[in-house]
């Protein structure tokens, strides 16, 4: 599903990390961890087609590195979910709007819209009514937020579902649902999360960690990936 | 996409609603200034310049004889020097000692003293003092003040002027009501002045009709001294006077500008002209500047929305260009209405003269004004999304 070749990331004359390889597969769920300012979000970065990529990037058979912004900007809109660990719902908008905004900008019409995303929010917020939709997301307390957020990563059912620590404001309950809900979803999907808790290893079936650098090219390198399960 | 102007609408209301209603002020101060600038240039054009001779073109051997044909024929060979050339006039000119009569009125000084006499071909502004009307309603009285002169200039044609200001300068220094009067007294004209006019030179000059003046100056009817020019232009006059020098004939005219007296003068307009554009360019920088500023902040300050459906996929940096240059263009046609509509209502408050290619002048400057806005607010548009608009990872 991601195939990673030789990725080289650099800040000016600081090299983050070179020629790493990453390799993701649908139906599987990997994780990435480090320290902190190892490279993980950079990576995840370039994983999610957000940052420029040098090297060689393969999803779902397509080579990132040959598309320009709003080509790339396109694919992630149809190809990714996205969960944040801020949950990044948009305050303008309702709880309702905001699952929408991925069909709407898709061009589905606004009432099919509505129909879908009512559907996928109250399979994952079985206590949502109408008032709860056209609540304000600054009135949801951090786990129904993030379960909005899950909603709307999940509403245009992409191949992929990209994950930055998304249980690291949430309590241990709300934590372990969306844990399992990740586990559940990986079935089917490409789940890739960064995060610091070793927890996740439970859920994960493959783990790439950041490690420092002995050799003093980069900051770090990226070691992996590790099976976590038994197949 | 009109879903995509949805989002963007919903974000940006409030903030972009703010900035194109003070735009909106901005552009119709810049318009209304642009016409007041324009009709008070050109009243001072109109009332002080283009009624004066701007060329003057003296026969060498002053108060010629000459029949109307050959009048004729010189006023063609000068018009056909220049299509700038508005018009010919030929005129005489001299000077005639006035007494008073013993009048005081306002308490004013009584004038004794000479009266430049110009008499001119002219059919406007000229008085025929051999006019029946004017016999039959003697004494004939003109009263007039600095503010209501203009007015009254334009609207009652056929008043006598006296005023060397109008000669020597665009800022007439006339303080008081002036009053003065003109009649026959058993079958004598009598020119009465019952005031010191408080102009330039403090003395008095009588526009008439070259027959009058003949009489008054002369006792004769039938001499000229020469010809007035006018261009359509002032500042044509340079280079037509150049051009008249050149090819009238040396022995028979002697060719002189109102710029080579009036230099002074006319620096002083050019510079009052120059001031007036950079103040008013001072004034539009520095609020396109500020709004410019609202439009950076706005962006700014919606980072965070944008940032997340940066990530999500979805750049609306053209959609936000087009919603702005949407409202640019509904604010810019409403004050474009707004000053075809009220625009001659605004510069007629100020009893100043207004013409459609001011008007034209005015829309002209909104709407190129509106494509600087709207270039300036694409480079800050994009500037602010580059810096601003990232990943929320």
């Amino acid at each position: 599903m991601i195939q990673a070749d030789n990725l080289v990331k650099k800040y000016g004359t600081e090299v983050v990390f070179e020629n790493i390889s990453f390799e993701a597969l649908q139906g599987s769920f990997t994780i990435i961890q480090g320290k902190s300012g190892s490279g993980k979000t950079t990576l995840l970065n370039i994983l999610a087609t957000i940052d420029e990529v040098d090297g060689i990037l393969k999803i779902d058979g397509v080579s990132i590195e040959k598309l320009n912004e709003h080509q790339r900007a396109k694919f992630r809109a149809k190809n990714i979910g996205f969960i944040f660990q801020s949950y990044a719902l948009i305050p303008e908008f309702s709880i309702i709007e905001n699952c929408t905004i991925p069909l709407i900008m898709d061009g589905m019409s606004k009432q099919d819209a509505i129909i879908q995303a009512k559907k996928v929010i109250t399979k994952l917020i079985p206590e949502a009514d109408e008032q709860f939709f056209t609540k304000n997301p600054t009135q949801l307390s951090g786990g129904q937020q993030q379960r909005v957020s899950i909603a709307r990563a999940l509403i245009h059912d992409p191949k992929i579902i990209i994950a930055d620590e998304p249980t690291a404001n949430l309590d241990e309950v709300a934590s372990k649902e969306v844990k399992q809900w990740l586990k559940e979803l990986s079935k089917e999907k490409c789940i890739i999360v960064v995060t610091h808790e070793k927890e996740y290893q439970k859920y994960a079936d493959f783990l790439y960690e950041f490690v420092d650098d002995t050799t003093k090219k980069a900051k770090s390198v990226l070691k992996g990936p590790v099976c976590l399960k038994d197949f | 996409m009109f879903k995509r102007f949805l989002i963007v609408h919903t974000l940006f209301k409030n903030s972009f609603f703010l900035m194109f209603f003070l735009y909106f002020f901005t552009l119709v101060f810049f318009a209304t200034v642009l016409l007041l600038k324009d009709a008070y240039k050109t009243s001072l054009q109109n009332e002080f310049a283009t009624k004066q001779p701007h060329i003057k073109i003296q026969y060498i051997n002053n108060h010629i004889s000459l029949n109307p044909k050959e009048i004729q024929k010189d006023k063609k060979s000068i018009s056909s020097i220049s299509s700038q050339i508005k018009s010919v006039a030929s005129y005489v000119q001299g000077e005639s000692f006035v007494h008073s009569l013993g009048y005081k009125i306002s308490g004013n000084a009584q004038y004794n003293g000479n009266v430049k006499i110009i008499g001119l071909d002219r059919e406007v502004f000229v008085y025929d003092f051999f006019s029946a009307q004017f016999m039959k309603h003697q004494p004939f009285e003109v009263e007039y003040t600095p503010i209501s002169f203009v007015y009254k200039w334009r609207t009652q044609e056929n008043i006598a002027i006296f005023n060397e200001t109008l000669f020597h300068s665009y800022f007439p220094i006339i303080e008081s009501t002036e009053k003065f009067e003109f009649r026959n007294e058993y079958g004598t004209f009598r020119l009465k002045l019952a005031s010191v006019f408080h102009d330039y030179d403090k003395s008095a000059i009588l526009y008439t009709t070259i027959p009058f003046a003949n009489q008054l100056l002369h006792n004769t009817k039938d001499t000229i001294d020469g010809y007035y020019v006018n261009t359509y232009h002032l500042y044509e006059i340079e280079n037509i006077t150049r051009l008249l020098k050149e090819k009238l004939p040396h022995d028979r005219f002697l060719v002189s500008s109102w710029l080579e007296t009036r230099d002074k003068q006319m620096k002083m307009f050019t510079l009052y002209d120059t001031l007036s554009v950079i103040i008013e360019c001072v004034i539009v920088f520095l609020s396109i500047l500020f709004i410019l500023l609202l439009l950076y902040n706005a962006i700014i300050k919606k980072s965070y929305q944008l940032s997340v459906l940066h990530t999500l996929g979805f750049i609306l940096k053209k959609e936000i260009f087009l919603y702005c240059s949407f409202l640019l263009f509904v604010t810019t046609i409403i004050v474009a209405i707004s000053i075809v509509v009220f625009g001659q209502t605004i510069v007629s408050l100020f009893a100043l003269p207004f013409t459609n290619i001011m008007l034209f002048e005015s829309l002209i400057a909104i709407f190129f004004l509106g494509i600087v806005f709207l270039i300036v607010s694409f480079i800050m548009i994009s500037n602010a999304y580059k810096i601003k608009a990232k990943s929320v990872f």
